[in-house]
């Protein structure tokens, strides 16, 4: 016979990482289901979280539920470790969860971002996970949910490529710049959620297991690792990613990187790197310190690390 | 109002059954590689998967009585195989397999409604059991991956063959002891 004590634990002020443990199992069946289908879309409970839906909250919650208080987690937004949005997920994750926190992408075993995948390649066994204001690919050539789905149902993406074609006869080329449309596996057609064109190709065949999941509109998805992830595009009109046109990161001198631009007083423009943990790395190896930095998506020359991709 | 100071602590349950869920996430990610479960004393796998992912949200079915306590113990609601969406095989035997055919699948539409199976079967490499070579395909799987699963009826693999067609398709974690493989929908399966 227990004893009611025994079924119990002590007070706590909420569960541990936030969620309570229905929630999270929930999410725990649909991310599986997600690994299991790539690019399938699935619909989850997405439960309130101390943030305005729209800030993260979708990809909040697939941290708070991988976490552990033995993991190390890195948030990011637009590719920095210090902006508001991004600080205060990270303070919310390791007050909540206990979990250690750091810049260092090396480091991490969970990311969490918003709009960016770092420059240094993520390794087997880490956990990226990124936030998702849309999760339709074809919401934009067709409007109803319903719709929608029985053209993922059928693979009918016909109105998608049409969409393409029309906008390289309008403006001679495809004029979207993030959340590029990519095939999952051969089956799905994707949204990646609004990284630019350059990370696009950072999710084919990675090493890494990427889930996306979108809060306000209630779905999750997810790339296995080793997937192939092919950028929409024809056999004349290959895909590009963003021309950074030659310039280097004022700060550390990185050139064949993304570059944030910033608008100076006389009109003119300067570079630094989108990807701050990556910078930061990179200046302090030039201040003298031993510094462990890993291999890189795109090479110094600007070449990307899988040469079946890019053409 | 008080701010919270300290990060509050996993119960036991919860850090069992984080555990566990993150070994399954881990082995359908990179199918075929075997992960271990942290099982304490006198429970098995599949008692411990349960635990993980099963509550009075879901539908389970077992082949065995044995495993119907633990699945209750959930608030999982038993119900018949065709509606189950946790199925529970801890020795499929050859006049089973026909089982399979009738496991849910889902559609194109809802392919997330298929079941999951959980299968007993024998993978670590101290087997004694006669184990069938197979070379694996698909996501998670850099290139190809060979492996060794016994203790199944060597007709399965022409069963799953039949039953899948991405994304329709019924996903599995194979139990072996305290390790579990796993197997999603999306990977090929081919038969040395």
């Amino acid at each position: 016979m227990s004893r009611l004590s025994e079924l119990t634990h002590d007070w706590q002020d909420h569960s541990y990482a936030f969620l309570d443990e229905a929630s999270k199992r929930e999410l725990r069946r649909k991310i599986l289901k997600a690994i299991a289908i790539p690019g399938y879309q699935v619909p989850y409970a997405s439960r309130e979280v101390p943030m305005a839906r729209g800030w993260g909250t979708g990809g909040l919650q697939v941290t708070l539920t991988l976490v552990a208080p033995h993991d190390t987690v890195k948030v990011i937004d637009q590719g920095a470790d210090d902006s508001v949005n991004a600080a205060n997920i990270r303070r919310f994750i390791a007050r909540v969860a206990g979990a250690a926190t750091t810049t260092d992408t090396l480091r991490c075993t969970l990311l969490q971002s918003r709009h960016r995948i770092p420059e240094e390649r993520l390794l087997e066994g880490q956990i990226l996970i990124l936030q998702v204001p849309e999760p339709e690919p074809l919401r934009g050539v067709e409007t109803s949910s319903a719709a929608s789905a029985v053209l993922h149902a059928d693979a009918d993406y016909g109105l998608m490529w049409l969409s393409l074609y029309e906008q390289i006869v309008r403006h001679r080329r495809v004029i979207l710049g993030a959340s590029y449309p990519v095939m999952v596996g051969g089956r799905y057609i994707m949204a990646p959620s609004p990284i630019p064109r350059w990370d696009v190709p950072m999710l084919h065949q990675a090493a890494h297991l990427t889930i996306l999941s979108a809060g306000r509109e209630k779905r999750l998805y997810a790339v296995p690792p080793y997937t192939d992830v092919r950028p929409l595009e024809f056999d004349d009109v290959p895909f590009r990613i963003e021309d950074q046109g030659g310039e280097v990161c004022y700060r550390t001198g990185a050139g064949h990187k993304f570059l944030n631009e910033l608008p100076q007083d006389d009109g003119s423009s300067r570079f630094e790197l989108s990807d701050s943990g990556y910078g930061e790395k990179l200046l302090r190896r030039q201040a003298g310190e031993t510094v462990e930095i890993g291999a890189t998506y795109y090479d110094e020359r600007g070449g990307f690390y899988h040469d079946d991709l890019l053409r | 109002m008080s701010p919270i100071n300290t990060a509050p602590v996993q119960t036991p349950l919860e850090a069992r059954a984080h555990a566990t869920f993150d070994a399954l996430m881990r082995a359908l990610s990179y199918p075929g590689r075997p992960q271990t479960l942290k099982l304490e004393d006198g429970r098995t796998a599949f008692a411990a998967i349960a635990e993980a992912l099963l509550d009075l949200e879901v539908t389970a079915f077992s082949t065995e009585q044995s495993l119907e306590a633990d699945l209750r113990a959930t608030g999982a609601k038993l119900v018949s195989l065709e509606r189950a969406e946790y199925v529970f095989m801890p020795h499929l035997t050859e006049a089973q397999l026909p089982l399979l055919q009738r496991v849910n699948r889902g559609s194109t539409l809802t392919p997330d409604d298929a079941a999951t199976l959980v299968i007993g079967a024998s993978f670590a490499e101290e087997s004694l059991e006669p184990a069938q070579r197979l070379r694996l395909r698909g996501p998670g799987i850099q290139d190809s991956l060979e492996v060794r699963i016994g203790g199944l009826p060597l007709e399965f693999w022409r069963v799953r063959e039949a039953v899948i067609a991405f994304p329709i398709g019924w996903d599995v974690f194979f139990v072996s002891g305290n390790q579990i493989l796993g197997l999603p929908r999306t990977t090929i399966v081919e038969v040395l």
